[in-house]
């Protein structure tokens, strides 16, 4: 017998001495292997069987006069010993592979390799069983998939699975998990869902079943584990639904789907009814959070509203608090509305713009409500904190419309820095006007020319009815509060009730001038208005100004600790040092007096009186109508589904009817209506010459 | 039709908690590219755009010719216009040099000067020497995206509200307003606002795929999580293969989609010229895209590396030779991406006589590989 025999042998000897599961144990890949070594490696050994071994060499080299002495010596022994029936048959694992075995369950795949090498080299002829190979490539199989997994190489690991599909079928179930995943998150939704399928079609374990539709449903979109769900069912053994257990994770990412837009079926009354009672029970935030969120998009506001309550009780989070701030909203309570974004603004910057958004349009309407010192107080904190021109414009026009100009051109100043639309520099020329600030003002004027038409609507006049300005009359020392000064900024003073009853009754004063002013008296004037304006407008419009907005302000920086404070402590100034190394603007030309024309914007006012503009930049020459501003988003985009879906109109119609929501209503009137500004009316007829339809960006040159 | 691409994956695999991969994967790319048809592997996880530019000086040296102290980034060889990219791209750019002075120079200008719509987002052109300056009311739906993620950024960075908050802003009022969520072909980014839909055109809705910045997808999650970020990507992958009629084939700048199928848009040059090379430096950038999307860029890289050539999408034949040395950077760091070699040695100083579009995208390459590639930058 050679050495390596006996080596072998003796091996064999060390593994019947001590087989033990343990041994198995595999060791690395973070999910456990649950492959096993056959039975037959580990067999305990019977002492009394005949040694054989010999004899199968001899027979694997086929040399037959050998194993034909072999056979007489165990005989000899043994007299009831028969031949293997397998002697010349395929070889499988035996005693001369335990060695082997041992390696393949130690996972030392490396050295099991070397050994076979060497063993074949002293051996010729000599193969390892097929079934060894085969776990052996299923195990190194495995091995890659588990190496890719730690990388996060799906896509290795989907290639992989696809070029061998022996070994997704065959795979233990932690692999084919993984195999599935891979799959769903390469995209290849098919394949993944059929390595369900597969997993539950051969595996009857109920907990294996379950952790699989959990594996499913965190890796699929909900509407492919319906299906899956339906197949399962199908292999489904016990009597009652399997999936119990599970029940509330498919109501779960059922609801999740739906909020995602991604689930067209209702969930069953019953069904949501029993993921509410979970939820409640557990107390969890974001399981409340789920319901109510669901509550709010099928607008069962007062439904959400508790919930949304019961979340934040329970520990929900600033989205959690975004949710309520926006059912409170859609009911109608701004007040609430305002003191949760506000509470919540630090930890979510979505409850920041919420905040600011609820009170501008309250703060922009033309007569200005009173509003609590303290309210504006703090709105003015988090606007100069957060450099928001939105909140800016907002204060503003509260400002001016309650007649403290000076507030208003502190803010507005910093609103057309921000966010310098037409309307937020309309207010600032107005403000400025008001302020006898005329040097100012016509820059901004001319400026804003060929873009703004209302801001040159200041100097040329349109014949519309435009209501009166109670500022103008003997209110205005008593129409706000005193103004606050904080260290960097100042809160207007809260409006006060004069404002809206002098409005009417300058309304009043006016249409009774105009009833008793004869017709001829109204012509003659108009035909003085042009020579008027035109006079008016000399040495003023055209004039060269500079380009470019110069107005900065750095937002305000808050000392951290005020943040929860309601009203917040003196701000900093946030320090940015000046850059470097920049390079001077180019030396200007001679600013041109004719303004071009601009796509998207509408006629200017001058036009009619006799000022012409230059083409665009892409040629174009014609003003647009309707202008940029009041056009609807593209079609398709969220923007412009959600003006044009009447089921959004409708329901809103339908808060108005149950007198939820009065802003609702106003919100009804003007999505139905011709959408217009300011009061301005549809550009007259002698104007349709110089109108074209919306041009479009038509290419960057370069 | 479903593309398999490895965006997906790098989307999802942002979203898993599991931890950046420590090491970059570029060193096995060389071996990988000698086997045709192994699957391409990019690092794809996210990195923060703070500090990750490491060229001081050529920071120093873009500032110098390209950002006027107001904050106004100039384009010098377009009779010193501005754009709303222009500024955006500086904006990323400061963030990235951790140049905080210099990045709200930038901000406070464009907002100043291009925030006049009457939504959150930016006028596209901007000409000091015209009489308005804004040249036009619409917007472009890339300079916006760039503007938001640089805010992000920046917020991430300083940790700053009012950034926050302006990002925010613009990437909400972006994804109302010109992403098609729901078409047959999923989320369609639309160049504006206005004039690219079905409606506006005939052979709408047209796309300009370097409209579409994965990068910026990749990161604006940040402020605006409740966006279908990842399904913009997908499309923008789908869509390069869609719209190529063999797999050499290189995009158009301006694409129709009219009938769900892929053409040049009419109006403009069926070329593959300055607005289509962006794509190939954002998808490296972003470290999305599998072989077949890089193949047709690589191909072209690789064809003429020094003087790359604008391509006349039709007939495949060079129409004329891109303008400043800098795009060819963008072909450098493709073929080392895809390909394995090496960037030149001077790819981390860019040419001092290079116009304000070349230099830009030149720095971007640099800043794009030394985010995600360093062993390209390896000497």
């Amino acid at each position: 017998m050679s050495r390596q025999l006996r080596a072998l042998l003796l091996a064999a000897c060390a593994v019947s001495l001590s087989a033990a599961p343990d041994a198995l144990r595999a060791q690395g890949a973070a999910p456990q292997s649950s492959l096993v070594a056959p039975a037959s490696s580990a067999a305990a050994s019977d002492r009394e069987k005949p040694d054989d071994l010999a004899l199968r060499y001899y027979a694997a080299l086929d040399q037959r006069a050998r194993v034909r002495a072999e056979f007489s010596r165990l005989r000899r022994l043994y007299p009831n010993f028969e031949p293997p029936a397998d002697l010349y048959g395929p070889r499988r694992g035996d005693i001369d592979e335990a060695g082997l075995w041992e390696l393949f369950s130690a996972d030392k795949l490396d050295e099991l390799h070397e050994t076979i090498a060497a063993r074949r080299k002293d051996m010729p002829g000599w193969r390892p069983s097929e079934d060894l190979m085969q776990k052996l490539k299923q195990k190194e199989q495995r091995n890659t998939i588990f190496t890719f997994w730690r990388e996060g190489r799906w896509l290795d690991i989907a290639s992989f699975a696809r070029d061998g599909r022996f070994f997704v079928a065959n795979a233990d179930v932690e692999a084919q998990w993984t195999i599935a995943e891979a799959f769903a998150r390469t995209g290849q939704i098919n394949e993944a869902i059929e390595v369900y399928k597969a997993i539950f079609a051969s595996n009857e374990d109920k907990h294996l079943r379950l952790a699989t539709m959990q594996k499913a449903m965190a890796n699929l979109h909900m509407s492919d584990v319906e299906t899956l769900l339906a197949e399962a069912r199908k292999s489904s053994k016990g009597p009652d639904d399997e999936f119990v257990a599970v029940a509330i994770d498919i109501t779960r990412a059922r609801i999740v789907a739906v909020l995602r837009d991604e689930r067209k079926d209702e969930i069953s009354a019953e069904e949501l009814q029993r993921f509410e009672s979970f939820a409640k029970l557990t107390r969890a935030p974001q399981q409340l959070g789920l319901v109510a969120w669901l509550q709010y998009k099928r607008r069962d506001f007062r439904a959400g509203l508790e919930t949304f309550k019961a979340a934040i009780e329970n520990g929900g989070d600033a989205m959690i608090a975004h949710g309520l701030a926006h059912t409170l909203r859609a009911l109608d309570l701004r007040r609430e509305a305002e003191e949760v974004s506000y509470a919540w603004r630090a930890p979510l910057v979505n409850n920041g713009i919420l905040f600011l958004d609820l009170l501008e349009r309250e703060l922009s309407q033309e007569t200005p409500a009173y509003v609590e010192p303290a309210r504006l107080a703090r709105y003015a904190g988090v606007t100069i904190e957060s450099a928001s021109g939105e909140g800016a414009q907002g204060l503003g026009w509260y400002a001016y419309n309650s007649c403290q100009f000076d507030v208003a051109r502190f803010w507005f100043e910093r609103a057309v820095a921000w966010f310098p639309k037409e309307a937020t520099v309309y207010g600032y020329v107005l403000t400025l006007k008001r302020l006898r600030k005329d040097k100012e003002a016509l820059e901004l004027i001319n400026r804003y020319d060929g873009l703004f038409p209302k801001v040159v609507e200041l100097l040329f006049p349109d014949d519309y009815y435009h209501p009166p300005f109670p500022c103008d009359s003997r209110v205005a020392a008593k129409a706000h509060g005193p103004a606050v000064k904080m260290a960097g900024y100042i809160v207007p003073g809260p409006a006060g009730p004069a404002l809206a009853a002098e409005r009417d009754r300058l309304r009043v004063e006016i249409e009774k001038k105009e009833a008793t002013t004869p017709d001829a008296a109204k012509l003659a004037a108009q035909a003085q208005q042009r020579e008027r304006v035109l006079k008016a407008a000399r040495g003023k419009f055209p004039i060269a100004v500079t380009a470019e907005n110069p107005l900065r302000f750095a937002p305000l920086a808050s000392v951290a600790a005020a943040r929860s404070a309601s009203v917040p402590a003196a701000p900093v100034v946030v320090a940015v040092a000046a850059p470097a190394g920049l390079r001077p603007e180019p030396a200007p030309g001679k600013a041109p007096l004719v303004a071009r024309r601009v796509p998207g914007v509408g006629p200017m006012p001058s036009e009619r009186y006799g000022f012409i503009l230059s083409p665009g930049w892409n040629a174009v020459d014609l003003a647009t109508w309707p202008p940029a501003s009041e056009q609807v988003a593209p079609t398709g985009t969220q923007w412009a589904n959600q003006e044009a879906d009447p089921a959004w109109i409708g329901q809103q119609k339908a808060d108005a009817a149950t007198k939820l929501s009065a802003t609702a209503a106003e919100h009804v009137a003007t999505a139905m209506a011709p959408r217009a500004r300011y009061g301005a009316a549809p550009p007259p007829p002698d104007l349709a010459a110089v109108l074209s339809l919306p041009s479009s960006k038509q290419s960057q040159t370069r | 039709m479903r593309f398999l691409s490895l965006a997906a994956l790098g989307l999802a695999v942002g979203l898993a908690p599991v931890a950046p991969r420590a090491e970059p994967l570029v060193e096995p790319l060389a071996e990988v590219a000698a086997a045709v048809g192994v699957p391409l592997t990019l690092d794809a996880h996210k990195i923060k755009l703070g500090g990750a530019l490491k060229s001081p000086e050529a920071w120093s040296a873009y500032k110098k010719r390209f950002i006027a102290e107001q904050g106004r980034v100039i384009d010098t060889a377009n009779d010193q216009v501005s754009h709303s990219e222009g500024q955006g791209y500086a904006m990323l750019l400061a963030v990235a040099a951790n140049d905080r002075p210099t990045f709200d120079r930038l901000w406070s200008w464009t907002r100043a000067n291009l925030m006049v719509r009457n939504d959150e987002l930016v006028a596209w052109r901007f000409d000091p020497q015209r009489r308005p300056a804004v040249g036009d009311m619409n917007n472009a739906s890339d300079g916006d995206l760039l503007i938001a993620w640089a805010l992000a950024e920046a917020a991430d960075h300083w940790d700053d509200l009012p950034y926050r908050m302006a990002g925010r802003r613009i990437a909400v009022e972006l994804s109302r307003k010109v992403v098609l969520f729901k078409t047959k072909i999923g989320a369609l980014l639309l160049p504006a606002v206005a004039g690219f839909n079905a409606s506006d055109r005939s052979d709408g809705p047209v796309v300009n795929l370097s409209y579409y910045v994965f990068p910026a997808f990749a990161r604006l999650d940040s402020v605006a999580p409740e966006v279908d970020w990842a399904g913009l990507t997908q499309t923008g992958l789908d869509l390069l293969e869609a719209a190529r009629p063999t797999p050499q084939t290189l995009p158009a700048d301006w694409i129709a989609l009219e009938g769900w199928r892929a053409r040049p848009a009419e109006g403009f040059a069926p070329e593959f010229a300055y607005n289509a090379v962006r794509i190939p430096l954002y998808l490296a950038w972003a470290g999305v895209g599998e072989r077949a999307h890089y193949a047709p860029f690589l191909a072209w890289a690789q064809r003429a590396k020094d003087a790359p050539p604008i391509v006349d999408v039709a007939s495949g034949k060079d129409v004329g030779l891109f303008g400043g040395s800098g795009i060819a950077s963008i072909g450098a760091l493709v073929a080392c991406v895809v390909d394995g070699g090496k960037l030149p040695a001077d790819f981390a100083a860019p040419k001092a006589d290079e116009d304000y579009y070349p230099a830009t995208l030149h720095l971007l390459a640099l800043l794009a590989a030394q985010m995600r590639y360093p062993s390209c930058l390896a000497n």
